[in-house]
């Protein structure tokens, strides 16, 4: 393995160092760890694997029409980010809760993402994080195989068990994934299907992506995919039909409103503080919501939900008398 | 698909060239850590980056560094490389799902600027794949973590849970947690006199005093919301009704009836569990003690 990372790096330093193009051939002979007495053909299959794990790890490496190689300084390096203080503080504090946390599954990812953007950290602030809740190492997992799947478009497998307890084999095309909630969320296309379902990582198993033919696509994600649209307020799940409500946030709590509302549906000012208009499907899970977001919301319509919350804090009412 | 180790390691060295600047000393442990490897693990790799260089791999020719005890020194410039390399597309797809995370996504001026300056990705298209925004204000966020960082007291307005009360306090911010997308503050509160844990989502305003506290030695929970020592409350749900086991921290079920279901729940105060309870429009009664019936009958009838 030693000699594999010494090439890989040799190759590295000797492209940022050469001017212009080079050839394979030049490649091979400068550069140490090219096994010598090495056939041509097992040489460039050899080199094509280096040159994808370069790339992975941030490298330019193009291509001439001549079929040389050169780094490409411009897409290579870095340039005009400064940073001041205070941003780079944010960055870090943002991030770094992340490292620790089983469930978030780029960590690596985002450890070296950080020592490229500002360096070497001189000291961390204390920070914790617990995304999910429910087997955090089991959905980190999964949400990395997913997440690799979904970037190089290549179809995964896996064995679901829904809400009513039935497991079922699927094959999905993943668009993309949301975390909600102490959840992950895959998003994606049901071959047999043939529709896009949300499915929950905490209830995949045996969860593998397609090998064959790495480097082509088994799909292409609708040019309209947006993941977010997907993300839906408790009492927008359910069998029943959409529709449409208006909920009152009071002056007192207007500031809330943006956070409360996750960007869903659309606010507008209104007379007495500001009207966020939804839709829903769920109308005793929209009361219960409005409830238990307050104090200070209110619904405006329907008429049959406001009633639901009226009637049924008079029940609470009377229950606790 | 996993990398192979040997991609994995070759990986960390040529971050480790952007790290090592000439004519410096830097200890092993720093570099274990900004990589989140070992340190026998760190001392290895720069071993081996040692022997790295540009042909005819002369002395002169590669990489300058010897390791001595807990350090390594650095004595000459790097053959090539030392200028810091921009994102691969996993590494910005990480910082851009880390920081919507913070409430900061696509159209926050500092992550087009950082993405747009050290990676070809595009942050819209990112996101328009992983969403792991959480719902809170990035100014308020950055605020209370940037005086974590900087031991500085905050002045905040804070709307205490389940009620519309706002008090203003000042805070000593000593870290941040998240759980579950919430993101919460743990400070030493200079009203209550003891450490209290903050939602930053019902922080109303923040605001920087410039007065620097004495670091502490912060022990974090292990949960933002811990239930130890804290009273519970006896609550019978209605037959059919789902129990929210995830969303009240703690809960545990103390029997299920065909009558229904009897689950005790600590609470910190009763602003919260009344709310929780009453949100339950009649299919959830607290049992005991009387103080939270009370609590749960008062504020439903408070929002009629």
């Amino acid at each position: 393995m030693t000699e594999a990372v010494e090439r890989l790096v040799n190759v590295a330093l000797f492209l940022a160092a050469t001017r212009g193009p080079v050839s394979a051939e030049r490649i091979r002979t400068e550069i140490a760890g090219y096994p010598e007495g090495q056939d041509e053909v097992a040489f460039l299959r050899m080199f094509e694997r280096d040159k994808d794990d370069l790339r992975a790890m941030g490298l330019a490496i193009e291509s001439t029409p001549e079929g040389k190689y050169r780094l490409d300084a411009g897409r290579t390096f870095v340039a005009g980010l400064d940073l001041s203080v205070d941003e780079e503080a944010v960055l870090r504090a943002a991030a770094a809760v992340f490292l620790g946390d089983p469930s978030f599954p780029f960590t690596t990812n985002l450890r070296y993402a950080l020592v490229k953007v500002s360096g070497a950290p001189d000291a961390e602030i204390p920070a914790a994080a617990h995304l999910a809740d429910e087997h955090p190492e089991t959905q980190g997992a999964t949400v990395a195989t997913l997440t690799s799947a979904s970037s190089t478009r290549k179809r995964v497998t896996f064995d679901y068990t829904n809400a009513a307890g039935r497991t079922a084999t699927h094959t999905v095309e993943p668009y993309g994934l949301f975390l909600h909630a102490g959840r992950w969320y895959l998003v994606g296309r049901d071959i047999a299907r043939n529709e896009v379902r949300v499915y929950a990582a905490a209830r995949m198993e045996n969860v593998t992506a397609n090998t064959s033919r790495p480097r082509t696509p088994d799909f292409e994600r609708p040019l309209d995919f947006v993941v977010a649209e997907y993300i839906g307020l408790p009492f927008q799940y359910g069998p029943g039909e959409t529709f449409d409500a208006v909920v009152r946030f009071a002056p007192s709590v207007a500031w809330r409103a943006p956070t409360l509302t996750g960007g869903a549906g659309e606010i507008r000012p209104g007379e007495d503080g500001l009207l966020w208009h939804i839709t829903a499907r769920d109308a005793v899970r929209l009361a219960r919501w409005v409830v238990a977001s307050g104090p200070g919301l209110s619904l405006e319509s329907p008429a049959e939900v406001a009633e639901l919350v009226s009637s049924g804090l008079a029940g609470v009412v009377n229950l606790h008398a | 698909m996993p990398k192979a180790p040997s991609s994995e390691q070759a990986r960390r060295l040529l971050l480790l060239i952007g790290l090592l600047q000439p004519q410096t000393e830097i200890p092993l442990a720093d570099l274990a850590g900004a990589l989140g490897v070992s340190v026998p693990q760190v001392t290895a790799d720069l071993e081996l980056l040692s022997m790295c260089g540009v042909a005819p791999y002369s002395p002169g020719d590669l990489v300058p560094l010897y390791i001595e005890g807990d350090t390594v020194f650095v004595y000459g410039a790097m053959p090539a490389l030392d200028r810091r390399v921009r994102l691969s597309p996993a590494e910005a797809q990480a910082l851009a799902a880390a920081l919507q995370a913070a409430g900061r996504t696509a159209d926050d001026p500092l992550v087009s600027r950082l993405l747009d300056a050290a990676s070809d990705a595009d942050p819209h298209d990112i996101e328009r794949v992983i969403r792991t925004a959480a719902a809170t204000d990035p100014g308020n966020h950055a605020t209370l973590s940037l005086a974590a960082g900087q031991h500085e007291a905050v002045r905040i307005r804070y709307q205490t849970g389940g009620t519309e009360k706002v008090t203003e306090r000042v805070i000593e911010p000593l870290a941040l947690l998240n759980e579950r997308g919430t993101w919460y503050v743990e400070a030493y509160c200079r009203m209550a006199g003891a450490v209290r844990t903050f939602r930053v989502d019902r922080v109303r305003d923040a605001e920087p005093t410039g007065e620097h506290f004495e670091a502490r030695t912060v022990i974090l929970p292990g949960t933002a919301l811990p239930t130890a020592g804290l009273p519970r409350a006896l609550v019978r749900f209605e037959a059919g009704v789902e129990v929210p086991e995830r969303e009240w921290p703690g809960m545990r079920v103390i029997s299920e009836e065909p009558s229904g279901t009897v689950v005790e729940v600590p609470y910190a105060g009763t602003g919260w569990i009344s709310r929780q309870v009453a949100s339950f429009l009649g299919a959830a009664e607290v049992l005991e003690p009387a103080e939270v019936r009370r609590a749960v009958a008062e504020l439903a009838a408070s929002e009629r």
